[in-house]
């Protein structure tokens, strides 16, 4: 709670050699391709679990992350950490995600979760549905951990979606809305990476249509969703 | 790249997807997992092409996840091709990721659907882990019938509409909540709320609220009552622990094979963890004895030809109604001829009220397919008698007495839709109504000469069985027949000539090849090429059984024939027997071919028609190993 208002940066050296590691590999890699073809190449889908809706304030409990290449999802290929809280969160806030207070003061290093999660996610495109609220939970925890600028180029699905399925825009507002629409499963709705799963088959259902609107590029397909805002 | 491992909830939340269907649903926890483990999810737009011919040699396996799948032939224009389709839970396409060949069918989503993909190394390593996996996958003939049934149900559907069919889910089936106990309860206990409830079996929970037993009304006489265990011994004692358990997807008939093949009159049903009930034997046969027994009871009490005709008639009636239920050509032909036993006894009693013959000992034998149980629903009669030699000169006297007798049952079988054998190979004929003594001689001649009559008459007389009388007079006839043919490869050797002169209708690559009109004949090109087969096989190993798949299942293990190979060939027998009741079947209502086991492979689907062609290289695999075993 206190280390959220102390106003210098976490020190390198909390982290082990390993996590400083994955940090500066990931730093020197190179941009994805921003001209191949949507459906070609690799998306990660990306979805936190925080202590509340308040992006600014919230802290950030679980990350889970799926990737998507050349179209499919690979179930291996895939990543989740709890992030080690001082506190747990409130009960109602727990009874949304179900990561319980044990498992919240007993999760992972914020900081090697996190270089992990960049060694995961890599400089490929992100995807999220509501993409702004993960892109800012990401950006916090990153910078306030790993003293890195963490903005990164995210496609919106909940932009996306009503450009493919413009007949069903005006009835469908949530993600819950489009998985009911399309019967995709979720396993546990608001655990990270059951969400990312669902997200994910979204996901494989947009990229096919990318030329219907418009979008022949990853590039361009990005720059469609009002999220691009967060491509530094 | 991280080295940490793939969250354990992805895995978990794919294998319960995958859990609901065959044959996940029978894999061990860890096989499973191994299988989930190494999956991709893959997106097809309805209409879109998933797999075609074009894609050379297949590499990976494709389980639907949910969407339907269509599987055809690419080349075939023909109004009669009714593609298969696949949903959600099953697997594509398993021949050719074995063979590592292209597919010969084209797969197309029918609507948006969604299929995990595993790659040729996982699948490969699945297979040789999970005994059920490696079962399901390499028995394609049996998954391809089961496929092929549920299409025969589907295309009867309108008239066995809403009936509890053997294919019916377990849960529709269950009629009550389960009753049950703490394993810590006395006898006493479970046997007073059975008497409460009037039930005949209770299940016993463990402390975790597991089932963990069972306690039947059988057990009260076997373990308690004449064990002389006192009843204040908790049931624990005397249950039956761990009894059989299926899910509430399964359907009835695994139920029934279950209890059939394992001997458990009670069977769990469970959703997840959650026991639904059990189902009993008795709920099960209910179904389909309601019909059978109250027509027995209709046979056996036909005072009249004409109301034994009648009752006949109803036989092919419940046999088509089975055929639309989807029930296995092997239990159905043995449906059928039990029933058709029952009506040939009665047939036998009402003549024997105006024939003094009880006295002569005879028995009355069914022949050929009647002998083998397999019988169709078009079948004329093959039949003889055999009697006890008396010593003195009077066996004219008891023979002319038989044959009074005998022409009224066979006139009798005539008017209930037996026809009248063409060959004249019935009873009433006194060639065929011989003392045993005289039935030795007879098949010691054919076995000796081996000329073209006598192996015809080999043929039918060798498959023979009691149906009336003495049955001591044919275990004999038996014994003797096994005796003498064993000495005579000679004779053996003739028969396998014989048999091997028809060979199925299949071409160079495997295709089926149509004679007069593109038609085939089912029973001559086909199912006679298993049945010579078998016989052969079973009278050269010394086996007894006389029906085509138990002579067969008997054969194999002493002629170093692996059990999968077996049942395949019998599936495949089976399959070949079931498309001719259907085309029967059709004729009867008006709608086939004017020769009842003719049919034009056209006319199948195309899975029907792969499974055909399946079954064809079955039996022209029989054949090769007859040819192999008499070097002809």
């Amino acid at each position: 709670m206190f280390a959220s208002l102390w106003p210098f940066r976490r020190p390198r050296s909390a982290l082990t050699a390993a996590g400083r590691e994955r940090v500066e590999r990931w730093k020197r890699l190179a941009e994805f391709q921003r001209g191949r073809r949507p459906e070609t190449g690799r998306w990660v889908v990306v979805d936190v679990e925080s202590s509340g809706l308040d992006a600014i304030n919230d802290s950030l409990i679980a990350v889970g992350a799926l990737a998507v290449v050349d179209g499919e999802i690979d179930l291996s290929d895939s990543f989740e950490a709890v992030l080690r809280q001082d506190a747990p969160s409130e009960d109602h806030n727990i009874e949304i995600h179900g990561i319980g207070g044990t498992e919240q003061t007993e999760g992972e290093d914020p900081g090697e979760a996190l270089a992990e999660f960049l060694a995961f996610v890599g400089k490929d495109p992100l995807v999220a549905y509501h993409a702004p609220f993960d892109a800012t939970m990401l950006r916090r925890a990153i910078d306030r951990h790993l003293g890195l600028s963490f903005r990164r180029p995210w496609l919106d699905l909940a932009d996306i979606a009503p450009l493919v399925w413009p007949r069903y825009a005006s009835r469908l507002s949530g993600l819950d809305d489009w998985l009911e629409t399309f019967s995709i499963p979720v396993a546990f709705r608001h655990r990270a990476i059951a969400d990312c799963l669902a997200t994910a088959q979204l996901l494989l259902m947009v990229l096919p249509e990318s030329d219907g609107i418009g979008a022949a590029t990853t590039g361009k397909l990005i720059s469609l969703s009002g999220a691009d805002r967060w491509l530094s | 790249m991280s080295d940490r491992l793939p969250p354990p909830l992805l895995v978990a939340a794919t294998a319960d997807v995958l859990r609901k269907h065959a044959p996940f649903d029978a894999m061990q926890e860890a096989h499973l997992a191994l299988l989930a483990g190494g999956l991709k999810l893959r997106y097809f737009a309805r209409d879109s092409v998933i797999l075609s011919p074009a894609d050379g040699v297949i590499g990976a396996l494709f389980i639907i996840q949910r969407g339907a799948v269509q599987a055809d032939e690419p080349a075939q224009v023909s109004l009669h091709t009714m593609a298969a389709t696949l949903t959600d839970g099953e697997c594509f396409p398993i021949g050719a990721l074995i063979a590592a060949r292209a597919t010969t069918l084209r797969y197309t989503a029918l609507r948006d659907t969604f299929c995990y993909v595993l790659d040729r190394e996982r699948f490969r390593e699945v297979m040789d882990r999970s005994p059920e996996f490696h079962a399901f996958c390499t028995r394609r003939l049996a998954a391809l019938l089961a496929a092929s049934t549920r299409g025969t149900r589907e295309a009867y559907s309108s008239r066995a509409a809403d009936e509890l069919t053997m294919a019916s889910p377990l849960r529709n089936a269950l009629r009550h909540e389960p009753v049950t106990l703490p394993e810590t309860a006395s006898v006493r206990q479970v046997l007073e709320l059975m008497k409460s409830r009037r039930i005949g079996s209770i299940v016993l929970m463990a402390g975790a609220g597991a089932p963990s037993g069972i306690f039947t009304q059988t057990d009260v006489l076997n373990r308690v009552a004449l064990a002389g265990q006192p009843l204040d011994r908790p049931v624990s004692e005397v249950m039956t622990r761990d009894p059989a358990t299926l899910s509430a997807g399964s359907a009835l008939s695994e139920a029934a094979q279950l209890m059939a093949r394992r001997g458990f009159r009670h069977v769990l049903v469970v959703e997840g963890e959650r026991l639904l009930g059990v189902i009993s034997e008795r709920d099960l046969f209910g179904l389909q004895r309601l019909s059978m027994q109250g027509l027995r009871k209709d046979i056996g009490r036909a005072e009249s030809v004409d109301a034994l005709a009648f009752a006949a008639r109803e036989v092919r009636e419940l046999g088509t109604a089975m055929l639309a239920q989807g029930v296995a050509a092997e239990q159905l032909t043995q449906f059928v001829s039990a029933l058709n036993d029952a009506v040939t006894e009665r047939a036998i009693e009402l003549a024997m009220r105006e024939h003094d013959v009880a006295g002569t000992g005879f028995c009355w034998m069914g022949l050929g397919s009647e002998g083998r149980n397999e019988q169709t629903l078009a079948t004329d009669q093959d039949n003889a008698i055999i009697f006890p030699d008396t010593g003195g000169g009077d066996r004219e006297a008891t023979r002319s007495r038989l044959l009074a007798f005998a022409d009224q049952v066979n006139r009798t079988l005539d008017a209930c839709g037996f026809p009248l054998c063409k060959g004249d190979i019935m009873a009433r004929n006194p060639d065929w109504c011989l003392s045993l003594a005289e039935w030795f001689h007879r098949f010691d001649d054919w076995i000796r000469n081996s000329d073209p009559e006598a192996l015809l008459n080999a043929s039918i007389f060798f498959d023979f069985r009691a149906l009336h009388g003495d049955g001591s007079l044919v275990d004999r006839l038996r014994e003797f027949l096994l005796e003498n043919v064993k000495d005579r490869p000679v004779f053996l050797r003739q028969m396998a000539a014989n048999a091997l002169q028809t060979r199925p209708p299949l071409g160079l690559f495997g295709d089926i090849v149509g004679g007069e009109g593109g038609t085939i004949d089912l029973k001559r090109q086909a199912s006679r090429v298993f049945v010579d087969c078998a016989r052969i096989l079973a009278l050269a190993a010394g086996v007894g059984a006389v029906s085509t798949s138990e002579r067969l299942r008997a054969t194999g293990p002493r002629i170093r024939v692996s059990e999968d190979e077996i049942a395949t060939a019998v599936d495949a027998f089976q399959f070949i027997q079931m498309l001719r009741l259907r085309a029967q079947d059709s004729l009867e209502r008006g709608s086939g071919a004017a020769e009842p086991n003719r049919i034009d492979p056209d006319s199948l689907n195309s899975l029907d028609r792969r499974i055909l062609r399946e079954s064809l290289r079955q039996a022209r695999k029989l054949q090769n190993r007859v040819a192999l075993d008499y070097q002809l």
